[in-house]
């Protein structure tokens, strides 16, 4: 049907709305860029955001897509670390091995969780989430044996990475990595069907699909991208303890999935990124305002965040920055109301066009 | 092993008090109340607050602690509960839990970090059972708590306001019909629960150490294995099951105690014997041992 006239090549175009690709590019350059010219400190807390990045991608296919809550994320996590932490320094795996296997252990943990969460659904499943995280935060991961008890185990960066700067790039190669299947997983029949399950699992059921596959499919995915991550983590901190996995740190991963808004990988990303600054930004307004004052509020802040973002902005941070990404992907800049919503937390009205990812929920069945 | 049971009662009690603010929330607004925990820790650091920082009395300072529990609830209510009521129950949990959060940064705040007890709870000889000292303050959170399981009892079956409780739980469009307001009876439920949780922490307060988020990292996970195994609709279920929950602990602790060859491998054994208590429940019998919906 279409004229030959009207069909675009690869470069027609490209010229077209240049200042919105050059600010994107520009964002582009210094996400990138930052890392090698950051001091040790500054690169360090960019990999911490960039590690949560993938934390928070994997709670994303979990919560945002197939629509289980996970209390317990810690867990699986500290199961990525622990693993990779293990492989590194008991058996000597480089670190290219040791981050994809703590994922494939990561999966298979999870695998087991999944296939009990086949009879549970909804809030119980969160709830065997949260008492399954708090048994191994309190008891799985102080296995001498495993984990080294209380005292952990090291987990060495090889060169090239002992420098901060330079691992932050392997942590964004992974991330990047990570984006792009979870990207591509979601434009397949997997992806499809779990965001059809989250919406009604019995419809999806009647057209064929099969809950129990795909839940314990979706824990899966989760957990190899759970266990990743917590490779990840594992050789930015360099020493893996049981005590940095409690419910706070599931929390935080939950709350920044929440902020950066459930469903949307890029909500997520920026969701995560800014949680993991959030101390780093208390710290800075503390030091520049000399204000001490404000660090004890850290937590008062993020939960105050996380509770305007659930009643206010559903959506969270995509919501937020809709018209802004629209804007520049090359659509028209179009404001729902009337305050300028760029980059700006809970300044503009909600945005009407962002499908919001948790507008209903299977009937629970207990 | 005497030891070990009784021990396990007291906790079992508190356990049973907790689950049953959370039933009466789950029944109420069909939600998983994560911040029941930290009605009772705010109630303790109100007690803290007022007996340490100002002098007051534990007896005077009490009741501000359960009004300021109420208040907690009913906030909790407005705020959080009913803005989300119409969406997904998982950002329901989560906005509890993001309740929760707010309250113990709250805590941090005021108090800092550093555990904190609570002087002038009861002192007294107290109570020699089979060769084992029970406390008076653990009599006084026994007593108390049986007194509001009879209570409860006795509304919910046999006044205007704690059947309207129910019937709005099984049929929110009937009670409408019938004349109970559904937002009256929410915050009605709200203001319960906080008034559970904050006696759980007025009369716990002065027998422990606590810390930001104390009733939430200690009594949350076996509160919510006690509603489940009681049946999460069930007020006498989660009750019988919060004893079941303490005693299951207190059989743990035994064991570990007697060093049985695998059980002193694993470190925290009462808690994973509680985990294993709750998926066998959740996969046998997933309604739970009173629950009345199969």
């Amino acid at each position: 049907m279409q004229n030959v006239a009207t069909m675009k090549g690869p470069f027609d175009g490209l010229l077209e709305a240049w200042p919105r690709k050059l600010i994107l590019l520009a964002i582009v350059v210094v996400v990138v860029a930052f890392p090698a010219m950051a001091t040790e400190l500054n690169a360090s807390r960019y990999t911490t955001a960039v590690v949560f990045a993938v934390i928070g991608l994997s709670v994303n296919i979990l919560m945002g897509y197939a629509g289980q809550i996970s209390l317990g994320h810690q867990a699986f996590v500290g199961v990525g670390a622990f693993s990779a932490a293990y492989l590194a320094t008991n058996t000597g795996l480089p670190i290219y091995l040791a981050i994809p296997l703590a994922g494939v252990i990561g999966g298979a943990i999870s695998a087991i969780l999944g296939l009990v969460a086949l009879r549970i659904q909804g809030l119980y499943l969160a709830l065997i989430t949260l008492a399954y995280g708090a048994v191994a935060e309190r008891s799985i991961f102080s296995i001498q044996a495993l984990t080294g008890g209380g005292a952990g185990i090291p987990a060495l960066r090889p060169e090239p990475f002992v420098k901060d700067n330079t691992y932050s790039y392997f942590c964004l190669l992974v991330l990047m990595l990570v984006l792009f299947f979870d990207w591509r997983m979601m434009r397949t029949k997997f992806g499809r069907a779990l965001l059809a399950l989250k919406s009604n699992e019995q419809v999806a059921a009647s057209f064929g699909m099969n809950p129990v596959f795909y839940k314990v499919g979706a824990f899966v995915v989760a957990g190899i991208v759970a266990g990743i991550g917590g490779g990840l983590y594992a050789f930015k901190e360099q020493h893996v303890v049981s005590a940095d996995f409690t419910f706070a740190l599931a929390l935080t991963f939950v709350i920044m999935t929440v902020i950066g808004g459930l469903g949307n990988r890029i909500g997520v990303v920026l969701g995560s990124a800014f949680t993991a600054y959030i101390p780093v930004i208390l710290n800075s307004v503390a030091r520049w305002f000399d204000a001490q004052w404000v660090i004890p509020y850290r937590l008062l802040f993020t939960a105050l965040l996380l509770l305007l973002t659930l009643t206010q902005f559903p959506g969270g941070i995509a919501q937020q920055l809709h018209p802004f990404t629209e804007w520049l992907v090359g659509k028209p800049f179009h404001l729902p109301h009337k305050k300028k919503g760029k980059g700006k937390k809970h300044k503009g009205k909600a945005a009407t066009t962002v499908d919001i990812a948790d507008e209903s929920d299977p009937e629970e069945q207990h | 092993m005497a030891t070990y049971i009784v021990i396990g009662l007291v906790s079992g009690v508190v356990y049973g008090l907790a689950a049953l603010g959370l039933v009466l929330i789950y029944k109420g607004s069909r939600l998983f109340n994560f911040a029941q925990g930290e009605f009772g820790t705010v109630a303790m650091y109100t007690l803290y607050v007022l007996v340490v920082l100002n002098d007051w009395s534990y007896i005077a300072a009490a009741p501000v602690a359960l009004v300021v529990g109420i208040a907690l609830g009913l906030l909790t209510e407005r705020l959080v509960a009913r803005p989300l009521a119409n969406s997904a129950r998982v950002i329901g949990l989560v906005g509890t839990a993001g309740a929760a959060l707010l309250m113990i940064g709250t805590q941090l705040v005021v108090a800092g970090p550093l555990p904190h007890n609570v002087p002038g709870g009861l002192s007294g000889p107290g109570l020699t059972l089979f060769g084992f000292r029970i406390p008076q303050q653990s009599l006084l959170t026994i007593a108390v708590l049986a007194v509001v399981a009879v209570v409860a009892a006795y509304f919910f079956r046999r006044t205007f306001l704690g059947l309207a409780i129910l019937a709005n739980s099984q049929d929110p469009v009937a009670a409408k019909v019938v004349g109970a307001n559904p937002n009256r009876i929410s915050q009605l439920t709200w203001g319960i629960a906080g008034f559970l949780g904050a006696l759980t922490g007025v009369v716990l307060g002065p027998s422990v150490d606590f810390y930001p988020g104390f009733m939430t990292t200690i009594i949350l996970i076996p509160a919510f294995t006690a509603g489940i195994v009681g049946g999460m609709t069930s007020l006498i279920g989660a009750f019988v099951a919060g004893q079941i929950i303490g005693l299951v602990e207190a059989i743990g602790g035994y064991m570990v105690s007697k060093e049985l060859p695998i059980v002193s491998e694993i470190p925290e054994f009462p808690t994973v014997l509680v985990f294993i208590l709750l998926i066998i429940t959740l996969l046998v019998r997933p309604r739970g041992l009173f629950g009345q919906e199969a």
